[in-house]
């Protein structure tokens, strides 16, 4: 199971969640995602209305739809429990899925509380100043840079501006192997849900479905070898930073 | 102009478009103090120890080691005795090898230059 959550919200998570999932299902995997946010925006990412709720999408086997070979589940309930339940009864149902959970940013109860279900927590984060500053509370343990599971994906990278650019070297470097990968900024992202359509068909040339496809390659990796030692203090070093310093 | 960007210019039928090559992220490097502020945050990183606080480290981990090797069966201290010496169980030597990436002050100096 790989759950997606980040402490500050806009970062892209459900961007992140969705593309993941229909990276992995494009694979061959068989892939469960499960929506479990109060705005229910993740079917957006597979060109689902916004009228259409995850019932209607429902076959009359009351199987959950699989829209881009990804079976698309709402999870959200009232209480964090509750959602919790709904994952675990999901997980047990789909036992051979890779499961795909996107957590709202607010509901750090609910990612405590499926702790034990998760192989991989990605936090996601933009290269903005509260986005890098929230790092803080990506994961219960601390230090944050020491954490087993997590895995840390930077969203939006805009190589136009300095800052931009330098959050992902300060974050490939901090998080060392934790540190999955890079998803460029591109508006075509936006327009694309606007118009109710897939990236791949809406921009089959964006540099995302290539930066996704990367992220991929890195997260497979990842799920199949164990976790890598980290430094005591949890800093890692960047060879590339050595070689220029 | 770059060749794979004068590639791209051929294969859209385009003869120019608005093009810079942005500095290499690892040359123009630049501490902003929400990086330090970060760094210096121990609920991201712990604060880098002393060699004397990672020598005890160290200590104490050879004493377990070689507390847990008294309470096991002798079968299993034979194993563990030639595990020692198996290259695939051997620990990485992350110490000697980034010793001074686990201090503070280099890691900044090293983002800084």
């Amino acid at each position: 199971m790989i759950a997606l959550h980040a402490p500050k919200g806009g970062t892209g998570t459900t961007f992140v969640a969705a593309q993941v999932a229909m990276a992995f299902a494009a694979k061959g995997r068989p892939v469960t995602a499960i929506d479990s946010t109060f705005s229910q925006s993740l079917k957006l990412h597979f060109g689902v209305l916004p009228s259409q709720s995850y019932g209607d999408l429902r076959s009359t086997d009351s199987e959950a739809p699989a829209i881009n070979g990804v079976r698309l589940m709402s999870g959200y309930r009232h209480g964090a429990e509750q959602r919790a339940d709904f994952i675990r009864a999901v997980a047990d149902r789909y036992a051979s899925d890779l499961i795909i959970v996107d957590i709202d940013s607010g509901d750090r109860n609910l990612q405590q509380q499926i702790a034990d279900l998760v192989d991989l927590h990605i936090c996601v984060v933009d290269p903005t100043p509260a986005a890098l500053a929230s790092l803080v509370h990506a994961s219960s343990a601390m230090p944050v840079t020491a954490t087993e599971n997590l895995a840390i994906v930077l969203n939006r990278l805009d190589e136009r501006f300095k800052l931009s650019r330098h959050s992902h070297t300060f974050l490939s470097d901090l998080f060392g192997p934790k540190f999955m990968g890079t998803i460029r900024r591109d508006e075509a992202v936006n327009e694309a849900l606007a118009s109710f359509e897939l990236i791949e068909k809406f921009a089959p040339q964006s540099v995302v479905l290539s930066d996704v496809e990367t992220l991929l390659v890195t997260l497979e990796a990842r799920l199949q070898a164990p976790p890598a030692v980290a430094e005591p203090n949890g800093v890692h070093t960047n060879n590339q930073m050595k070689r220029s310093g | 102009m770059r060749q794979d960007a004068r590639a791209l210019l051929d294969k859209l039928s385009q003869q120019d478009f608005k093009y810079k090559q942005f500095e290499d992220p690892y040359s123009d490097m630049h501490m902003w103090p929400i990086f330090e502020a970060l760094l210096k945050d121990e609920r991201i990183a712990s604060p880098a120890q002393s060699a004397v606080e990672k020598r005890q480290a160290e200590l104490a981990a050879q004493l377990r080691q070689a507390a847990e090797l008294r309470q096991q069966p002798e079968t299993d201290k034979v194993a563990s005795f030639f595990d020692t010496y198996s290259t695939e169980k051997r620990p990485p030597r992350i110490a000697s090898e980034t010793s001074d990436a686990s201090d503070l002050r280099s890691f900044l100096a090293g983002l800084g230059r």
